[in-house]
């Protein structure tokens, strides 16, 4: 866990409307009904923004889950990690 | 420039606040369908928060991807408004293709939504990042059908372009295909909010409710000049000329009379004076003929406003009222919160320009039926709240914060006191036309009163506008000059000159002023003046000599002092 985490963890807050939620790597749309793909743009949007990095297609579509997200922003150059 | 996050929040947030806040003010409700060959769902927070920024609480529902068509011709959905996107991105399959689009299927579904009584607002497809020179084939193909596509719409349609948006928004917060790829969106979120907040605005524009009559003032407003101090020969009316932009609004006017909409006039001056210009002016292309109804006194405006719209038997927000000056514009207003006042810019050149862009004369075609009930509450909560809203002549003036300088007269502020003399026909007490040098002659006397006065309130800075001069005689103290521009008349200011006169009076040891009064046909006014305040005379009308006592209780609304305070903002609006 470290501060990029806590970076996210509060855009995920803020965008599902979920002011308690905790940020785990099994967290996905099927857990979290919110996670819908409407609020899946908004998610990449601002992480895209927030995080200064731009996703592909491809990778928008395989960051549907915590665990697959925090790894591409990871390879991406963002120092974030559980 | 808008960003998609932010305007998200706000809808789901701020607007639901603003809501409960505005409650006994209850947003129009307007349902709003929002579709086309992408997904627009990203448009949705951009529409909410302009909505409720201009007036209305869309219920937004959006259609599935490229579902508009079937849904329109099956009678699926009804609302208000239709919002669809054509989007180039859609036609083109994200660029990679040159299709046609199905004219005949939109056509069918654009009447089948005119039928059902909704309005179809229609986006052209967008320009698109391929489009780097005028001979891309893009744009070839996105202009061509374009074009096809709105000659297939029917007439009712109202077609949007997005050329304007896009020069505005960097290319990084529009062109975003990664998204497109992702989950179809033609355009990056920011873009989209951008799309959304101006689809807002052009429902706005078509439920405002339709102006059904025009009052409009004369002077400095369908021609150039004062009728009272110029004389009608000397208006600007001239079409090639210093009068084209006044001639230009009569024209706007006489349409606008001929597309149903009743001109009438309401001008400070008196009947006959007003008239003159119709009758004795050929370039005028406004016609005593094209006049409902001719309100010409010096009373205040709000009361012939006020007379015509009963006489009109139309409510105060079905008409608009067109004058130059931006006090009796306040006035107005502050009486008739309902009436439509626009801020007629100051440059006549840009006033029929800017009537025409305000969209205040654009016939909404629906919704009418509709939006009636829900209009009738409005209209309901509105009066109550104008009732307790309504203020008194008296309140009105003091909200102004006028101020009057009173600077004695000097070699410096001469040529100013000169040409007052020289050009004020209506507030002119004698009419004695004083000369400069006459007027020298009178600096730095101490028998005598002569004062300039300035007048500012919290509406700018009118400058130097009245002048009052005074000598003693062995029956009191006599008015030599009394001249004020019509700029300032309304705001009581000859009640605070008259004051400072008084005063100075008192404290040189007179006990009477003498006004006399040399009738034109131009400064009754001034007659009226003298006879409200109390000073009387032994004649009803022509020449008199007015005789007032200096303690006479004279209300005005001026703080009077002898000297300007620092600057202060002109243009405070």
């Amino acid at each position: 866990m470290n501060n990029e985490i806590d970076r996210l963890t509060e855009l995920f807050r803020d965008i599902l409307e979920k002011p308690d939620l905790i940020l785990v790597p099994e967290l996905d749309g099927k857990s979290e009904e919110k996670w819908d793909s409407f609020s899946h743009i908004n998610l990449m949007i601002a992480v895209e923004e927030e995080f200064e990095l731009t996703f592909t297609p491809t990778e928008i579509e395989e960051s549907r889950n915590a665990e697959n997200l925090v790894k591409i922003m990871a390879e991406k150059g963002s120092n974030i990690h559980w | 420039m808008p960003d998609f996050n932010l305007t998200y929040r706000l809808a789901n947030s701020e607007c639901r606040k603003l809501k409960k806040q505005s409650g006994q003010i209850p947003l129009t409700p307007v349902s709003v369908l929002i579709g086309g060959n992408a997904n627009l769902d990203f448009c949705k927070p951009g529409l909410t928060v302009a909505g409720y920024r201009n007036g209305f609480d869309p219920k937004i529902s959006s259609l599935p991807y490229n579902s508009w068509i079937p849904v329109a011709i099956q009678e699926q959905e009804t609302a208000d408004f239709w919002v669809i996107w054509m989007t180039s991105m859609g036609a083109s399959r994200g660029g990679t293709e040159r299709n046609e689009l199905d004219l005949r299927a939109i056509n069918q579904a654009a009447k089948q939504i005119d039928a059902s009584g909704a309005t179809l607002i229609l986006i052209l497809p967008e320009p698109m990042a391929a489009e780097a020179d005028p001979f891309d084939t893009f744009a070839n193909w996105r202009q061509g059908t374009s074009s096809e596509l709105r000659s297939n719409l029917p007439p009712s349609t109202i077609v949007l372009t997005l050329d304007h948006l896009q020069r505005q928004v960097p290319q990084a917060q529009w062109f975003a295909p990664r998204y497109w790829s992702a989950a179809k969106l033609p355009a990056h979120p920011d873009a989209m909010t951008y799309i959304g907040m101006f689809a807002a605005e052009v429902i706005a524009q078509l439920l405002r409710p339709r102006i059904k009559a025009i009052i409009t003032d004369l002077d400095n407003t369908v021609w150039g000049g004062v009728v009272g101090d110029d004389g009608p020969e000397n208006l600007a009316l001239d079409p090639d000329g210093d009068g084209r932009s006044f001639v230009e609004l009569q024209r706007m006017l006489v349409d606008l009379s001929d597309q149903g909409i009743p001109i009438s006039v309401s001008s400070k001056n008196t009947d006959l004076q007003a008239r003159r210009p119709f009758e004795e002016r050929p370039e005028m292309v406004l016609g005593l003929n094209d006049i409902v109804y001719f309100e010409a006194s010096w009373n205040a405006k709000h009361l012939a406003i006020q007379k015509i719209a009963q006489q009109l038997n139309l409510g105060l927000d079905a008409i608009c009222f067109l004058d130059d000056s931006p006090h009796e514009r306040a006035e107005a207003r502050a009486f008739l919160p309902d009436l439509v006042v626009p801020e007629l810019p100051e440059d006549p050149e840009q006033r029929v320009d800017f009537l025409r862009r305000s969209g205040l004369f654009m016939t909404p075609r629906v919704l009418e039926d509709d939006l009636k009930r829900v209009r009738s509450y409005r209209e309901n909560a509105r009066r109550q709240v104008s009732a307790e809203q309504s203020i008194s002549i008296e309140d009105y003036l003091r909200d102004l914060e006028i101020k009057l300088i009173a600077e004695p007269l000097s070699q410096a502020n001469l040529p100013r006191a000169a040409s007052l003399i020289q050009k004020t026909n209506q507030f002119n007490l004698t009419l004695a036309r004083t000369q400069k040098t006459e007027l020298a002659n009178l600096i730095n006397d101490p028998t005598i009163y002569s004062h300039l006065y300035s007048v500012i309130d919290r509406f700018g800075d009118s400058g130097q506008v009245a002048l009052l001069v005074a000598k003693p005689t062995d029956s009191g103290l006599k008015i030599l000059e009394w001249v004020m521009s019509c700029r300032v008349f309304s705001r009581h200011i000859e009640h605070a000159t008259l004051t400072h006169l008084g005063d100075w009076a008192k404290l040189n040891g007179h006990t009477s002023i003498i006004a006399p009064y040399e009738a034109t046909d131009r400064n009754g006014l001034v007659a009226d003046f003298l006879d409200a305040v109390g000073f009387s005379s032994d004649v009803d009308h022509g020449n008199a000599e007015f005789r007032g006592d200096v303690d006479l209780p004279i209300e005005h609304f001026a703080e009077i002092t002898n000297q300007r305070a620092g600057t202060r903002d002109r243009t405070l609006q």
